[in-house]
């Protein structure tokens, strides 16, 4: 399904491909995120994150033959520290990811404090912003400095959702948003890519409590269109976030 | 071998006893009660004695005279030796506090005679979760005779390293309440920790039960599966008054107003002729209500000093203070929810007044048996019924209470949550060889019929098998061997493999044992004030524009910010959000069963012959007359749909068209089989109909509601579930629930995966606010949880009853029941007034996300549709 001229979905998956790139985006991963719960939460949860993550990633490779890989920041849950044991996962995601692309795009996001000092060790790169031919992709938790030659913007950040009810059914389904800037850039945001994220939903949380400055300055998001993406539905077109919103308050 | 005592003379009990006690004893009354003379005979014969007997007829001496002569002769003989003798256990703290003084005081009269100084070495020692470290510092060195205690603080004992060693002399162990115990996890809890404690001693049981049923159940609950036990049986010892009173004399016609006046003028009528008068309510706020409208109506007899509100949100103190108002006679009338059934000292007390139905004829005799202080007094109890379905209700449940046919309790098997907890107790005492393990174990009644292969996977659990391998260590709660060695997990055939402590295990389980569950509370605030609380889950749930019923009114959600919810006053528009949790209690499934007879007996006759099948129903002339008026309602129902009678077999269904189209089950079998029902054939018609549907639980049926556009074939639905398929069916249904969500979250913090305790530092739940539908989905994740399955069970076992809702199914396909299904109609039977009228409580989403996805774009197509402008997709 074709967000804008050359940029699709991939199924259902929470991912985007950029056909001009020949590159698969995707965000917020927050790996060992389990770890960080039994931590801070003392909350003992099995691993199960790290082999979906693969395994999806597998699956968006064979769909898309995408020869490069782009993570727009939040690679890794929250650390306090960097011990090696807390990076593990990420060494293990690593090595997998050099199997199946050519390339690997790694955005420096808000949760990853000690990605930096420790990239270098697993042999990753990572950046603060990646531009190529008109697309701008950050995390989203700042501003860019300048959008000079930018036709595209791409932001993760977010974790959007959507909310859908209609009498005794009611579901929540991750969405892709897009649409255009108050500046005229072409806009997107990704939706979180981690199997445990449960997602934002857009359409109930009121603007001033999002998270991203793009929807406090450049972006209202209700003006933003939405695309679902579920596994099992697959990819679907959803309307403007505004009319997501009067869909819960007025369709009792 | 479970045994019933005989009956032994009053002589016989005065030649066991030693002189002190006797003469004691002879000082302060005439003789002994039978309960008591059996228990010192069969106490002092070295058996393990189970006695149930209602309140006031001196149980707790039954229990401790004979081991209190047999201390004496210990002791008299000059024996010094320390250790502690006797441990009391009780659920209730307050209960330790008086027994504490209720053994004070005779011990220092009996110390009155001459040279008797050496009786102070049967001393009374407390140990709870409110004694001092110095005082258990005091404990170690010179141990109590008699330590009385609570299930979790025994279980800690029984691993302490140094204290444990004074267990190592227990001759005698008391469990009061047992009764209350034994449906619990508590109970689970407190079983394995005996048996823990049987491997540094070897002692005598004796449990103390109010009025119970099944007692040979309880019994084996105390004992343990093979060892043999006595049951002194005073249940019936004292008489019993009950009558069933309806305030008004038209209960069907009454207004709201009308009937909560003549309540109340009722009440003051019956209180005003008693000294002091316990009242019963269902729940805590109808308690608070009571009190403040008797203070609001009539304020000549009652203020603060003569009457009080006792519940377990009332302050310790006012409620200490209301128990010594209560003990010294100065109060009128003592209102309470559930926190007195059990047997806290409350001194005088000549009628119990049951506002509702207490939903079990067990129930209802425990209360009532709270009135009489004596074994020779009579225990005065009255019914004031509330409506309808509640004089019919509490009519039979009366009559059988007098007749005493009891209703069961079940006692939990098996929960997983409870044996992880005890697990790691036990890798705290000695590395242990599994197979040992499980066969002590598995001398608890509780797990009496545990499957090693559970015991395995939790063993595993603990270990932190399920965890990858550079996270285990620090995930497990326990370490294995095999051969000496170190290893990651089991397989089922290591059967001499070996488990122990792991290092940190120790705190954590001091800091997190126990069973009650930490429920996380969201406040709810209209404006800046507070009007009450909601569950985590249910919050989850809420979007703007969803109204709910809180207190008995209807909300509408507006946002939420950490640990509050923000809404407003609705107008009387229907909720869009069922409240699913019920603060009621469930009636019981063989009084469902009684009612459902008693019902049945009725239909088809005229109002005079209604009225004399009742007249030896315990009940006044006004409730008759409306079980008659009721019951001839109902006839005249079923005449109008050619129905001249039902039989006791037929079960109805009818089909009810309102703004939906709603299946009215009228399957009498109370809470817990109708809410696994309700699910089964829920779940069923959802799949049939391609829709997500409404579900209402009650005891008296259970209702499903779908869009009016929907088409049900009912003859399809009714024959879709079966007692071969409904736990499958089930374990579906529930899976996707906020029940199931509550419930794993309880069930992970009773196995350690959650803490909420950690090196002395409670952890906020802001920290925890961790989405529990995440929480469920992870596990899901994982096969053969072990979480999961303790999850699935006590939904299903415990908050559900999934073996009545089979019993019922059986007997649906043998043809001994049958359903009988109404035409559709938009005129719902009296039978279902009760049941419309509270509204859905729970939704069945769609299984299939798929389908329910798409469903609900198309809805939002049409949505779009209507709105035309700016609509495009």
């Amino acid at each position: 399904m074709q967000i804008f001229k050359g940029v699709k979905t991939v199924d259902g998956r929470r991912a985007v491909y950029f056909e001009e790139l020949d590159l698969v985006a995707i965000s917020d991963l927050q790996l060992g995120e389990e770890t960080y719960l039994a931590e801070e939460a003392k909350l003992y949860l099995p691993q199960v994150q790290l082999s979906i993550i693969l395994e999806e990633i597998r699956f968006i490779k064979d769909v898309t033959k995408a020869k490069r890989i782009l993570i727009n920041g939040d690679l890794k849950h929250e650390f306090k520290t960097a011990t090696y044991q807390e990076w593990n996962e990420v060494k293990k995601l690593s090595e997998e990811l050099k199997k199946l692309f050519s390339e690997i795009i790694i955005i420096r996001g808000n949760h990853d404090n000690f990605l930096l000092t420790i990239s270098n060790k697993i042999g990753l790169n990572v950046i603060e912003e990646y531009r190529e031919k008109g697309y701008l992709f950050l995390h989203g938790h700042r501003l860019p400095d300048d959008y000079n030659g930018v036709q595209t913007v791409v932001i993760g950040h977010e974790q959007p959702a959507v909310v859908l009810r209609s009498g005794y059914d009611r579901v929540k389904v991750h969405v892709i948003l897009y649409g255009k800037d108050k500046l005229g850039h072409k806009f997107i945001c990704l939706p979180a890519f981690s199997p445990i994220a449960s997602g934002v939903e857009v359409n109930i949380t009121p603007k001033e409590e999002l998270l991203s400055p793009f929807f406090h300055s450049t972006v209202d998001i209700d003006e933003l269109k939405a695309i679902a993406v579920d596994p099992s539905a697959g990819a679907f077109r959803l309307p403007k976030v505004k009319l997501l919103r009067s869909f819960l308050t007025e369709n009792v | 071998m479970i045994k019933y005592a005989e009956r032994h003379s009053q002589e016989e009990a005065e030649k066991i006893l030693d002189p002190i006690v006797l003469e004691w004893f002879k000082s302060k009354y005439k003789k002994f009660s039978p309960p008591q003379i059996d228990a010192i005979y069969h106490i002092h014969h070295k058996e393990n004695v189970l006695v149930s007997s209602p309140t006031g007829t001196g149980k707790t001496f039954a229990a401790f005279l004979d081991i209190i002569s047999q201390l004496i002769q210990l002791y008299k003989n000059g024996n010094n030796d320390k250790g502690i003798k006797v441990i009391y256990v009780s659920p209730l703290k307050a209960l330790i506090n008086d027994i504490k003084k209720n053994l004070l005081v005779p011990l220092e009269e009996m110390k009155s005679g001459p040279e008797r100084d050496w009786l102070s070495q049967i001393n009374v020692g407390i140990r709870t979760s409110d004694t001092t470290s110095s005082e258990k510092a005091k404990q170690l060195i010179k141990p109590p005779a008699i330590l009385c205690t609570t299930p979790e603080s025994l279980a800690i004992a029984v691993t302490a390293p140094k204290f444990k060693e004074n267990l190592r002399t227990v001759k005698w162990v008391i469990v009061d309440e047992i009764h209350a115990l034994a449906e619990s996890k508590r109970g689970s809890y407190l079983s394995l920790t005996l048996e823990l404690l049987q491997e540094l001693a070897e002692f005598q049981r004796i449990g103390l039960s109010a009025t119970t049923a099944p007692i040979e159940e309880i019994a084996k609950f105390l004992a343990g599966s093979n060892r043999d036990v006595t049951i002194i049986d005073a249940r019936f010892e004292k008489k019993t008054m009950i009558e069933v009173l309806s305030p008004v004399k038209d209960i069907v016609g009454v207004s709201e107003t009308k009937l909560t006046e003549s309540t109340y003028s009722l009440l003051y009528g019956l209180l005003k002729k008693s000294k002091t008068a316990l009242i019963f309510t269902n729940t805590r706020s109808g308690t608070e209500r009571v009190v403040a409208n008797l203070k609001k109506k009539f304020p000549d007899i009652f203020t603060d000093e003569t009457i009080g509100a006792h519940h377990s949100s009332v302050s310790r103190d006012l409620r200490l203070d209301f128990e010594d108002k209560l003990k010294n006679g100065q109060l009128k009338a003592i209102v309470s929810s559930t926190s007195l059934e059990l047997g806290i000292d409350i001194g005088y007390i000549d009628l119990v007044i049951q506002l509702g139905s207490p939903k079990s004829i067990i129930r209802l005799l425990q209360r009532v048996g709270r009135s009489g202080h004596s074994i020779n007094s009579i225990s005065k109890g009255v019914i004031i019924a509330s409506d309808n379905d509640d004089i019919v209700e509490t009519s039979v449940m009366a009559y059988y209470a007098l007749k005493r046919e009891l209703d069961k309790i079940k006692i939990i098997k098996n929960a997983l949550d409870v044996l992880s907890q005890t697990i790691v107790s036990m890798s705290l005492i000695k590395r242990w060889n599994v197979s040992e393990a499980y066969s002590v174990i598995k001398r608890s009644y509780s797990y009496e019929s545990l499957e090693w292969n559970d015991f395995i996977d939790v063993i595993n659990y603990l270990a932190g098998a399920y965890h990858s391998l550079e996270e285990r260590g620090v995930y497990s709660k326990i370490s294995l061997y095999k051969n000496g060695e170190k290893v990651e997990s089991l397989s089922y055939e290591d059967r001499e493999a070996e488990f122990g402590r792991k290092k940190s295990a120790r705190m954590i389980f001091y800091l997190n044992q126990g069973t009650i569950p930490d429920e996380t509370k969201i406040v709810v605030f209209e404006g800046k004030r507070p009007i009450g609380t909601l569950e985590e889950e249910f919050v989850e749930r809420l979007g703007p524009g969803d109204r709910f019923v809180l207190a008995g009114k209807i909300y509408e959600f507006m946002s939420s910010k950490r640990m509050r919810v923000y809404v407003k006053k609705a107008d009387d528009s229907k909720p869009t959000v069922p409240a699913w949790f019920s603060e009621e209690l469930p009636l019981s499934y063989d009084l469902a069963n009684k009612i459902q007879a008693f019902r049945a007996s009725l239909l088809g006759l005229q109002k005079y012959e209604v009225l004399d099948k009742i007249r030896n129903y315990p009940a006044d002339e006004n409730a008759k007359n409306a079980i008659a008026e009721y019951m001839t309602l109902m006839t005249g129902f079923l005449k109008s749909r050619k129905l001249e009678k039902l039989d006791q077999k037929d079960y109805l269904v009818e089909q009810y068209k309102t703004d939906k189209f709603n299946l009215v089950f009228h399957t009498l079998l109370g809470r817990k089989a109708n809410d696994a029902l309700s699910r089964a054939f829920g779940y069923m018609l959802s799949e049939m109909v391609g829709s997500s549907v409404g579900v209402m639980v009650s005891d008296n049926g259970f209702v499903l509601s779908v869009d009016n556009d929907v088409k049900v074939n009912v003859k399809k639905l009714l024959k879709s579930v079966s007692s071969e398929n409904i736990e499958q069916i089930l374990h579906k249904a529930v899976s996707n629930t906020e029940l199931f969500r509550r419930k794993f979250r309880q069930v992970a913090a009773r196995s350690f995966m959650i803490l909420r305790n950690y090196k002395g530092h409670s952890i906020s739940v802001g920290k925890q606010q961790f989405n529990s539908d995440l929480l469920v989905k992870v596990v899901q994740k994982v096969e053969g949880f072990p979480l999961l399955k303790e999850t699935y069970r006590e939904i299903l076992q415990d908050y559900m009853d999934i073996s009545a809702a089979k019993e019922f199914l059986k007997k649906l396909e043998s043809g001994e029941h049958r359903f009988l299904v109404l035409e559709k109609s938009n005129v719902p039977s009296p039978f279902s007034f009760k049941m419309l009228a509270w509204g859905s409580s729970d939704v069945i989403l769609m299984e299939d996300r798929r389908k329910l996805i798409l469903k609900l774009h198309q809805k939002l197509l049409q949505f779009l549709k209507n709105k035309k402008k700016d609509a495009d997709i």
